[in-house]
C-alpha cells in the first residue's frame, strides 16, 4: 500500500501531467484558443463602447467581458480533462502508468480547479492590460473600484462551473455527450430554473451554488444544488471510473 | 525474487468465461511467451496483470506485490497493450514526454528513448498519423522508458519492419540475460518466438494446456537432421530402430530421438551433419496445434454459397 506522503506526491505528478495534456493538445488548445479570442474580441467592444458613453475607462467592462467567456469556458476546461482520456483510448497508457483510480479522479478534479484558479488569474491579468491600453490610447482616466468588487464572484463563478463540468464529465466519460450537458446546463438549465418563480426551482439551479458562495443565496439551496449537480455526479463517477473495464 | 507469478486467474465477461483458473510462472532472467488462438485469453491476463479489468479471482503479482501495490508501477514494469493507446493530436515526443512526466523521468531519457527506437526524425509528427509499425515503437519507447525489471508486451512484432524485429528480439535476449529482467510476451508469430522464449505457456479457450521450457520442450526425443548422407543416417536409423521420416520435402529428416544420441549415432557411422535441429522446426507450431483449438476455427476454403 502506499503512503500518504508518496500518494500526494503521485497524485500531484499526475495532476501537473493532465494540465500539460490540455496545453500541449491540439483540440483542448482549439477550444482555449477559441475561448481567449471571443473574449479578447468582446472586451475590446465593451470597453470601446463603455468609455465612450462614460467618457472614462472603467476596469469592470473588460473584466465582465471576459468572466463571460471563462465562466462558459471553465465547464469545458473540466469536461476536456475528466474525458479526453477515454475519448482517445489513452485511458490505457494512464492507468498503466498510473494504476490506482482514485489518485488519478482526484488528480484530475484538482488539475480543473488549478486551470480555473489561472484561467480567472488571466482574465484579471488581460482586463487590466486591455484597461491600461484604453488609458494610454484613450487618455481617458481609469475606474476600477467596481471591478474589484468583482473579482471574488468570478472566482467562484469559474472554479463552480469547473468543477460541476467536472462532475457531469465524469459521470458521462464521454467528451461529446459531456460538452453538449455542460451546454446544456449553463444555457438552458440554469436560466430556467433561475427565472422560474421562488420555490422548488432555486433548489435545481447550478446557479445557487455561485449565488450562495458570492453572498446572494440561500444555504438550503446551495446544498439541494451540490448535491444534484456535483456530489451524485462525482459519485456515479467515481463508481464508473472503478468498475470500468479500460480497453 | 519471485519473478511473475499468476495463481487462478479466472475472469468472465457477461456468462461467457474468459480464463478459467489460469496459473503460470514467468521466472527472473527469462523471456515467457504466452501463446494461444484468438480468443484464447491472452490479452486479458495481461490486462488482469496490469489492473486494467478491475473484478477478477486469483493473484497476479511481480515479486510478491500487486501492480497496484508498486509505488511507481511505470518505473518497474514496462507494458505495451494497445499501439494506439495515445492520443492522435498529439506530437511523438509530446506524448512519450508525458509518459515520462507521469513516472518521474527527465528530458535527458526522453530524448534517448527516442533516440534508440528512431523515432527522433518523427518527434514533432502527430501520433494520429503514423503507421502501425511507427505507433509500435512509440508503446515500445513507452514501455522501456523507465529501465523497468519486467516487460509485458501483447504482440509487439505486429506491424514492425525487419530491423526493429531484430532490435526487440537483441534487446528481449539482452534485457533478461544481462540486465536480469523478466518478460511476458504474447505472440501469433512462432517461429520468431521460438528463436528467443526460454519458456512457453499455450493457452487454449482460457485455459493453460502447456507451461514448459523451450530447453524441456526441445528435448522431448525429437530432432530434425540435414545429413550429407542421408540415405545412410536413415538406413543407421531403421537399423537401431528408431522412427524417422523424412520432413521439408525431404531436405530433412525428423527423428524420434534425442539431438545427442542422433549425433552420437551420425558420428560413430561417419555421417557428416550439417544441421541438426534440436525438437525440430517449427517446435512450437506443431505443440501448439496440437493442444490449442481455437473458439473462432477458420474454414479451411472458401465455401460457395448456394442460391
Amino acid at each position: 500500500m502506499l503512503t500518504a506522503q508518496t500518494a500526494a506526491q503521485r497524485g500531484f505528478v499526475v495532476c501537473v501531467t493532465e494540465i500539460r495534456k490540455v496545453v500541449v493538445t491540439r483540440s483542448s488548445q482549439a477550444i482555449l484558443m477559441s475561448v481567449v479570442a471571443l473574449g479578447l474580441l468582446i472586451s475590446t467592444a465593451m470597453t470601446v463602447v463603455a468609455s465612450r458613453e462614460t467618457g472614462q475607462i472603467d476596469l469592470s467592462a473588460p473584466m465582465l467581458s471576459l468572466t463571460l467567456c471563462v465562466g462558459f469556458g471553465s465547464p469545458l476546461i473540466g469536461v476536456l480533462i475528466m474525458t479526453s482520456d477515454w475519448q482517445s483510448r489513452e485511458v490505457i497508457t494512464l492507468f498503466l502508468l498510473e494504476p490506482r483510480r482514485g489518485l488519478v479522479f482526484v488528480a484530475k478534479v484538482v488539475a480543473t480547479l488549478m486551470l480555473a484558479v489561472s484561467a480567472v488569474a488571466a482574465v484579471i491579468f488581460f482586463s487590466i492590460a486591455f484597461a491600461l491600453c484604453g488609458v494610454v490610447a484613450a487618455g481617458m482616466p481609469l475606474v476600477y473600484v467596481t471591478a474589484l468588487a468583482e473579482v471574488v464572484p468570478l472566482l467562484v463563478a469559474c472554479v463552480v462551473g469547473a468543477i460541476t463540468g467536472s462532475a457531469l464529465a465524469s459521470a458521462i466519460l464521454s467528451t461529446p455527450l459531456a460538452v453538449i450537458a455542460v451546454i446544456a446546463q449553463t444555457v438552458l438549465v440554469d436560466p430556467v430554473l433561475s427565472a422560474a418563480p421562488t420555490g422548488w426551482s432555486s433548489y435545481l439551479a447550478p446557479s445557487s451554488i455561485s449565488d450562495y458562495l458570492t453572498g446572494t443565496g440561500r444555504p438550503g439551496s446551495a446544498a439541494a444544488a451540490c448535491i444534484v449537480w456535483v456530489l451524485v455526479p462525482f459519485a456515479l463517477g467515481w463508481w464508473r471510473i472503478h468498475r470500468r473495464e479500460i480497453q | 525474487m519471485t519473478g511473475i507469478r499468476v495463481r487462478g486467474l479466472s475472469k468472465g465477461y457477461g456468462n461467457a468465461p474468459a480464463l478459467q483458473n489460469v496459473s503460470f510462472d514467468c521466472p527472473v532472467g527469462q523471456i515467457t511467451g504466452l501463446v494461444g488462438p484468438n480468443g484464447s485469453g491472452k490479452t486479458s491476463i495481461l490486462r488482469l496483470l496490469s489492473a486494467l479489468s478491475p473484478s477478477h479471482l486469483g493473484t497476479a503479482t511481480f515479486d510478491g506485490r500487486r501492480y497496484l501495490d508498486l509505488e511507481t508501477p511505470g518505473l518497474e514494469v514496462g507494458m505495451l497493450l494497445d499501439a494506439s493507446a495515445h492520443h492522435p493530436g498529439r506530437s511523438v515526443e509530446e506524448t512519450v514526454r508525458i509518459a515520462g512526466i507521469t513516472i518521474g523521468l527527465g528530458r535527458r531519457r526522453i530524448r534517448e528513448v527516442l533516440e534508440t527506437m528512431g523515432l527522433s526524425a518523427v518527434g514533432r509528427r502527430r501520433f494520429g498519423t503514423l503507421s502501425l509499425g511507427m505507433k509500435q515503437r512509440v508503446g515500445l519507447a513507452i514501455a522501456v522508458l523507465g529501465h523497468p525489471r519486467y516487460l509485458l508486451l501483447d504482440e509487439p512484432v505486429n506491424g514492425l519492419d525487419i530491423e526493429a524485429i531484430r532490435w526487440l528480439r537483441e534487446f528481449l535476449i539482452s534485457f533478461c540475460r544481462h540486465d536480469g529482467g523478466t518478460v511476458l510476451i504474447s505472440s501469433h508469430l512462432l517461429r520468431e518466438l521460438e528463436s528467443y522464449a526460454d519458456r512457453v505457456v499455450i493457452l487454449s479457450r482460457g485455459r493453460v494446456v502447456v507451461e514448459e521450457s523451450m530447453v524441456a520442450l526441445r528435448s522431448m526425443g525429437r530432432c530434425e537432421v540435414v545429413a550429407d548422407d542421408a540415405t545412410r543416417l536413415q538406413t543407421v536409423l531403421t537399423q537401431r530402430s528408431i522412427n524417422w521420416s523424412p520432413s521439408a520435402g525431404g531436405a530433412r529428416t525428423a527423428v524420434d530421438a534425442d539431438s545427442r544420441m542422433v549425433a552420437e549415432l551420425a558420428m560413430e557411422h561417419g555421417v557428416l551433419v550439417t544441421e541438426l535441429v534440436p525438437g525440430g522446426v517449427g517446435l512450437l507450431e506443431r505443440l501448439y496445434m496440437s493442444v490449442a483449438s481455437s473458439e473462432f476455427p477458420a474454414t479451411t476454403g472458401w465455401e460457395r454459397s448456394e442460391c
